[in-house]
This record gives C-alpha cells, structure tokens and sequence, in this order.
C-alpha cells in the first residue's frame, strides 16, 4: 500500500485543500465588502468601519496562536496540508484533535500517532473529519433565516425579552465557560494558572474600561478586551514564576 | 427596520444559503478528489470509515445544535453564515463580535449591529487564515517550539482562560443581578459534579444551564426581582 504521507503533502491535496481555503477567505472578502457599501448607506463612517476591522484584526493574533500549535501538532502525523484546510475552514482547535483520534481508534488504533497509521485510515479520517464538521452549517443554511425571524419579530414584540434573552443566554454562556477555569484547581493544582490568567485579564479588561471612562479616550476602551487578554496570559506567567 | 436594511438582509440570507452550500460542496470535494486519485492504490474499508463518522456525530451532533442555536443571535445574520464555515467561533468570532459591539455602544439586532459584526468578523476569520498559511507553511515550524518551550508556555497553555476572563468581566459587571447567581451556580454545579464528569457531558450540560439560567432570570423578571432597567 502507498505510504499515506505521499498522499497527505501531494501536490493534489495542496491544491483541493488551497482551492477550498481561497473560496473561503473570498468569502469573507465577499461579505465584508457588502457590509462595508451597506454601512455607509445607514451612516456609519469609514472611519468607524475601518477601526471595526483593525480592532478585531489585531485582537485576533493572539488567539490564532493556540490554534497554530494544533496545526504543527496535526501536521506532523497527518501531512502539511489537511490539517491546514481542517483548521482555517469550520475547523476548532478542540474538535480537529479529538476527532483525527476518534477516526484512528475506529480502526483499532489508540490514536492518530499510532505507528499502525497508514493511507487507508488517512483517507477514512478525511471522510469522517469532513462529513462531520458539515452538521452546523448545514443547520445554519436551513434554520438560521427562521431563527433570525423569530428573533427579529420577539425583538418588535417583546422588546424586555428580547434583551433578557440576548443579554440572558450570553452571561449564561459566559458563566459556564468561566466555571472550570474558577474552579479546576480544587482538584488539580496545575491549573490555578488557568484561574490567574482568567481573573488577571478580567482585572486588566475592567481597569481599561475604568481609565477609559475616566479620561474620554475611546482607545482604551478598544484596548480592554486584547489588553485584558495579554495582561491575563503574563498574570499565568508571573503566577508560574511565583510558585 | 428601514425597507433598505430588509433588503440587505433578505439577499444575505439568500447569499449566505448559496455561498456556504459553494462550501459544503468544496469541503467535500477534497475526499472525493483523493479517493478517486489514489483510490486504486489504497484499500477502502467503508465499515470502519461509517463506525467513524456515527462515532462522531454521536458526539458532535448534539455540540452543532446547542452551538448554533446558542451562538448565532450574537453574530448577526452574515455573521452566522460566515462564522459556521469559516469556524472557531467560540474563541475567535464570537468575541470578535461582541466585542466590537460592546466598543462602538452598538446593541444586537440593530442595523449597525448587523454590519459591525460582519466587519468583526470578516477582519477576524482573514487573519486567522493568513497566519494558519504562513503556520503551514514556515512560521509554525518557527514559532511554535518557542511558545510552546518551558519559559513561554504557562503564559500560551492560558490564552483561553484570560480571554474568557476579558470577554466576560464588562458584561458580568454590568448585569451584576443576572451574572452573580449564575456564575455561582455554575461553579457550583463544577465543584459537586467535578471536572471530569462535567467535560464527558459539556454540550449536555450547557443546553441545560443556559436554558434553565433564562427561565429563572425570566421568572425574577415577572416576579419583580429584576426591573426593566436591569435588562
């Protein structure tokens, strides 16, 4: 049987995986270059829009790099290619993982480095990896415009809901992801790293928001969210440091 | 809702059907391409192939509901189209979007909203696939042993955590009636139960806690506990 990684890094799957990837980046060209004609036309200005872009463009370095170690990660068992498609497209850091393991162990295998790997596996896991991320977007082409109805017609009708459900599920949501950075290190001590770089960038971000409040200065306000989020990552670093 | 704002929204709904379709299909080009290039040199085992993907959508099936239905109401109509192909939403679009909102003192459902979180969005997924393209092709070699090193790690291992952390504190702060119960009450639920049965059941438990946790602020908000100030 060929050796699975001359499949993996061919010129074949550069290509598929390139063309899939450059829609997708075209995509996002696409629909920014609407929202930006159609910004204008309710009175939002250029100015407002092009900081939109940067702020977030900015902010999303930092939390591209934890999704680049899984990349390398991934690259190094299943080729440089697939796991590059996998990951810039509906791909997560959490799921790509789980699921090349889940994919290897159908075979028998304990996981994806097993020694046991070869083409045959390779091609089922790019059969499963890509049928099984299709779930929520499939759901969003036949639900969202209902759901995005029904949100719109709740908001007309039953403005306070409305608000009590946006405001509701997001505090919600948000609660049930701090929750284990709070409390994981009662039962494992590591991860009182996890909580500093939690509570650090929570300190930071309200600290930014305060200054920014005080003084009139719009950019500190811009700044409290990634400066919360740095702040937070050297609040785990100087904790490490301490211990 | 202005009559030109409808029209924008009813072609993105339109546009997004289509172009996120265009995906799927491009997605599923590139198993195809491969069986069919090397099909004949590799044995295809279909059984194993199938227990894979049941496996999988065993798990992750229950995940893409609580995860659409949870998330997109935050990242606007083209958002959501955008977001759903261009993936991780959690760490990336979503905070991207509200945070942008949240700077520009611009609500959900708005007009402004609708174009703001697009642009958040867009900026944010364009990044991310130009570093994952310089990653695949040198930087992630480069990069990676550094952060990943004894000296920089507990600062990369914790990126998640401090960016909940910034995301969360300015609206538990200002919903300060809503937020403490619940933050309470889900750590709560992690200290009973512990980590690792609250992790083999997390999609389970977070349709649950975000479901109950709206009922109840809907119950405090009839009962009068919460004003509409407080909302």
């Amino acid at each position: 049987m060929i050796d699975y990684h001359v499949i993996a890094n061919s010129p074949i799957m550069f290509i598929a995986c390139g063309i899939v990837i450059l829609y997708v980046l075209l995509q996002s060209v696409f629909f920014m270059r609407r929202a930006w004609k159609h910004g204008k036309e309710i009175g939002l200005t250029a100015g407002e829009m092009k900081s939109v872009i940067t702020g977030s463009a900015l902010f999303s370095i930092v939390p591209s790099i934890p999704i680049l170690i899984i990349l390398v990660m991934l690259m190094s068992v299943l080729g440089n290619y697939f796991p590059w498609l996998r990951l810039s497209v509906i791909g997560s850091s959490s799921y790509e993982n789980v699921a090349a393991n889940i994919a290897a162990r159908s075979f028998g295998l304990l996981s994806y480095t097993d020694e046991g790997y070869n083409a045959s596996i390779f091609i089922s896991t790019m059969w499963a990896m890509s049928i099984c991320i299709l779930y929520e977007p499939l759901l969003v082409i036949f639900g969202q415009k209902k759901l995005d109805k029904s949100m719109t017609a709740l908001k007309q009708k039953k403005p306070v809901i409305y608000n009590l459900l946006i405001d509701g599920i997001f505090i919600a949501m948000m609660g049930w992801f701090c929750a284990p950075y709070l409390t994981y290190w009662t039962e494992k001590p590591d991860q009182i790293l996890a909580l500093a770089a939690l509570l650090v960038a929570a300190a930071f971000a309200l600290l930014f928001n305060w200054l920014a409040k005080k003084t009139g200065k719009k950019f500190l306000l811009e700044l409290s969210f990634p400066g919360g989020m740095i702040f937070g990552m050297a609040g785990a670093y100087l904790v490490n440091l301490l211990r | 809702m202005s009559s030109k704002h409808e029209d924008y929204i009813n072609s993105t709904h339109r546009i997004g059907k289509i172009s996120d379709t265009i995906a799927i299909l491009l997605i599923l080009m590139v198993p195809v391409v491969i069986t069919i290039a090397y099909g004949s040199e590799v044995e295809i085992q279909f059984s194993n192939t199938i227990s894979a993907i049941i496996t999988l959508t065993a798990i992750y099936g229950v995940v893409s509901v609580v995860e659409v239905v949870s998330f997109s109401p935050f990242l606007g109509s083209a958002g959501t189209y955008l977001s759903f192909i261009t993936g991780n939403i959690m760490n990336m679009k979503l905070p991207a979007a509200q945070n942008a909102l949240r700077v520009y003192g611009v609500q959900h459902g708005t007009e402004k909203g609708e174009v703001i979180t697009t642009l958040a969005i867009g900026a944010s997924s364009i990044v991310t696939t130009l570093i994952l393209f310089l990653g695949m092709l040198f930087l992630g070699q480069l990069v990676v042993p550094i952060i990943t090193g004894p000296a920089l790690a507990p600062a990369f291992n914790n990126v998640t955590p401090a960016l909940t952390g910034a995301l969360a504190a300015p609206y538990f702060i200002k919903n300060k009636k809503l937020s403490t119960p619940t933050v309470i009450a889900a750590c709560a639920l992690y200290l009973i139960l512990g980590y690792s049965f609250m992790s083999a059941h997390y999609s389970y438990f977070m349709l649950g806690f975000i479901v109950i946790s709206f009922l109840c602020y809907l119950l405090a908000y009839k009962f009068g506990f919460m004003k509409e100030k407080d909302v």
